[in-house]
């Protein structure tokens, strides 16, 4: 498709009537008024504040909202005296509000973002989520200022989070991400990135924008390209990522679908690169790592458990289908044990997990089933977490999420076995 | 007496003897057949089955997705031996419609007849087959969703699907072979109409109060996911 037809026609004569800019910060957003204007307000202020002396724009590519998104992000307003600058900003900060065009998704919004910044020939590309309560504005220039100044190419974020904060990151996406691509990005699906020109280029030419990536499966896979593909990746300390609770209904088991989907998806791209490596190494990590009050969260782990006992029975005849008989045996012992002393230990979850990639990738069932069936066991390895770490602390609780990145590390070599089929 | 023994038992003997004498060439030569036929059945069935195993046909299938497919419908014992199977079977069947052909023009009628009936049994076998795949992978999405949105009785509900989407499929066949006409058709569509029809009358007379539970915590399902389980999974 050429790169005209990805801009709606309104979007293509803002940018065009802009011509050049050093900087784009993209905000996707859906029905999110109640919190865009703040965004808003701390990308023009960051921007101003880091940034005056570049041209900067600023672009929301909303999904259709229907409560006036678009026009809060146009009227938000910075009130500049207020902001203390060193130096008044040489440029305006432009802004544009636009209607992506394609699948309806966070990735589709991300496209539009992308490609006014190529239309534009930014340096530098940052995305923001606008349903953020606390972003303030230094997570503009951490995320911009390593592509521009240290020549980073993708630029991921690292938030203190509560400790049942992200369990599908903490689960599967990040020990599987680092085990596989022996890079540790903490928040690989964190949604505040920074990115080069050239990686921008890059994920553009991809031929991905009629699939589920453009739906939601967009942040796994930009992290993942830009690993795979050998980008520098470094990481930049935000603080706490606070807000607006999601949209009821995107469930539990329809966000595990598209993000491991996705991550099992994107194993097959990138098999030889993967296959190849053992390890792991960090990620440079910028930015001054202050401590944080985090929101308490309320845990109920008996639901969960319970989820996790009946599901291993009701879904043993599926899960003999394709788990290693010694893991079907493990599970039916758990599903018959007492709750209170039931575990669900890292080095069985990890072997599970690794069944389950190798089943999508050998087709060996229908892969949504597939990837439904899984929720019932995330929900027992969370309850098991959950009741391992109820006194720990955040960061005890990180030292137990180390050990099962250790876990999957280790058990790497079974990840390459049963993959194909061994 | 000696004429009634003679006429009564002997020249009926006499004749069964004779009819079958003349019956008999045809006769064997349709079990030599049959039994050629069963032997180069059994040994075209082994050489695709251990050729196809020889050429990994089964990694192969497993590739192509097919493997998936034959797993579907519960036949799964190795796409090679499926395959190696299904060739023995027609090289049998080919063998039984030789045999009758040699038994003269009775049997060579069997044949034709059997020949004009052949696209509506092969329709009726696809239809099943078709039908089994939908009832194994509809069965196992509703086992799933209901697993995950923590119905009880999921394998109930599940077998239930399952046995609905057979009984379908057997009784469009059925209809499609011309047994039990308009008649099995009828039939399904009252007891399948009765049961949701009564069902959606005792839940809504009876359980008005849990349809309403039922409906709200649909509805609120999301929200108190997160609520009940407090942990925040994206």
């Amino acid at each position: 498709m050429p790169d005209a037809d990805i801009l709606p026609a309104d979007a293509r004569q803002a940018v065009d009537k802009v011509g050049e800019a050093d900087v784009v910060v993209g905000i996707p957003s859906y029905n999110n008024a109640r919190t865009i204007g703040h965004v808003v307000r701390a990308v023009s202020a960051g921007l101003a504040r880091h940034f005056s002396d570049l041209h900067c724009v600023i672009i929301n590519s909303d999904g259709g909202s229907a409560d006036g998104t678009p026009q809060a992000v146009l009227e938000a307003q910075v009130e500049a005296d207020k902001l203390l600058l060193v130096r008044h900003p040489l440029h305006p900060v432009h802004r544009i509000s636009t209607p992506y065009h394609g699948l309806p998704g966070k990735g589709s919004a991300f496209r539009t973002i992308f490609q006014a910044a190529k239309n534009l020939h930014a340096k530098a590309c940052a995305v923001v989520d606008a349903d953020l309560r606390s972003i303030t504005p230094d997570w503009v220039e951490l995320l911009v200022r390593p592509v521009l100044q240290q020549g980073f190419d993708y630029v991921a974020p690292y938030y203190r989070r509560h400790k049942y904060d992200g369990t599908i990151t903490n689960s599967i996406v990040y020990p599987l991400t680092r085990a596989l691509y022996a890079t540790r990005v903490r928040q690989p699906i964190g949604g505040e990135f920074g990115l080069s020109a050239g990686l921008t280029e890059r994920l553009l030419s991809k031929k991905v924008w009629e699939t589920d990536v453009a739906r939601y499966g967009v942040d796994i896979w930009m992290t993942t390209t830009a690993l795979a593909e050998g980008f520098r990746v470094c990481q930049v300390y935000l603080g706490a990522k606070l807000h607006d609770p999601k949209d009821p209904g995107s469930d539990l088991t329809a966000m595990l679908v598209q993000v491991v989907g996705s991550l099992f998806s994107l194993m097959e791209e990138y098999e030889k690169r993967w296959k190849a490596v053992r390890g792991s190494v960090p990620a440079p990590l910028y930015g001054f790592p202050y401590a944080v009050g985090l929101e308490p969260v309320r845990v109920n782990p008996e639901r969960m458990l319970s989820a996790f006992q009946e599901g291993c029975r009701d879904l043993e005849p599926v899960y003999a289908s394709f788990l290693r008989p010694d893991l079907q045996a493990e599970l039916k012992r758990l599903a018959n044990g007492q709750p209170a002393e039931l575990r669900l230990d890292d080095m069985l979850w990890v072997q599970l997990v690794f069944d389950f990639a190798a089943a999508f990738h050998r087709r060996t069932l229908d892969r949504k089933h597939l990837l439904e069936s899984l929720t019932p066991l995330y929900l027992g390895w969370v309850a098991s977490f959950v009741l391992r770490t109820q006194e720990a602390s955040d960061d005890e609780a990180e030292q137990q999420i180390e050990r099962l990145c250790r876990a999957y590390e280790q058990l790497k070599q079974t990840l390459v076995d049963r993959w194909e089929g061994r | 007496m000696n004429e009634l023994w003679q006429r009564a038992v002997r020249e009926p003997l006499d004749q069964l003897w004779n009819q079958m004498m003349s019956y008999l060439p045809q006769l064997s030569a349709a079990l030599v057949v049959l039994v050629v036929g069963g032997v180069a059945g059994w040994l075209v069935k082994q050489v695709i089955y251990r050729g196809l195993r020889l050429l990994r046909f089964d990694r192969l299938a497993e590739r192509l997705g097919l493997a998936a497919v034959i797993e579907r419908v519960g036949l799964y014992r190795g796409s090679s031996y499926v395959v190696g199977q299904f060739a023995g079977g027609l090289v049998l069947l080919f063998s039984l419609l030789l045999a009758l052909n040699t038994l003269g023009p009775a049997g060579s009628d069997l044949v034709l007849r059997f020949f004009v009936f052949l696209p509506h049994l092969l329709t009726a076998v696809l239809i099943v087959l078709v039908g089994g795949l939908a009832a194994a992978f509809l069965g196992r999405g509703a086992l799933i969703a209901a697993v995950n949105a923590r119905l009880a009785g999921a394998r109930l509900l599940a077998g239930a699907v399952r046995l609905l989407i057979w009984l379908l499929a057997v009784i469009v066949a059925l209809g499609h072979l011309g047994v039990g006409g308009p008649t099995l058709a009828i039939t399904f569509g009252v007891i399948f109409g009765g049961i949701v029809t009564g069902l959606a009358i005792a839940f809504g007379i009876a359980g008005k109060d849990l349809a309403r539970q039922a409906l709200e915590s649909l509805l609120k399902r999301g929200a108190r996911e997160e609520e009940d389980e407090g942990v925040r999974h994206l």
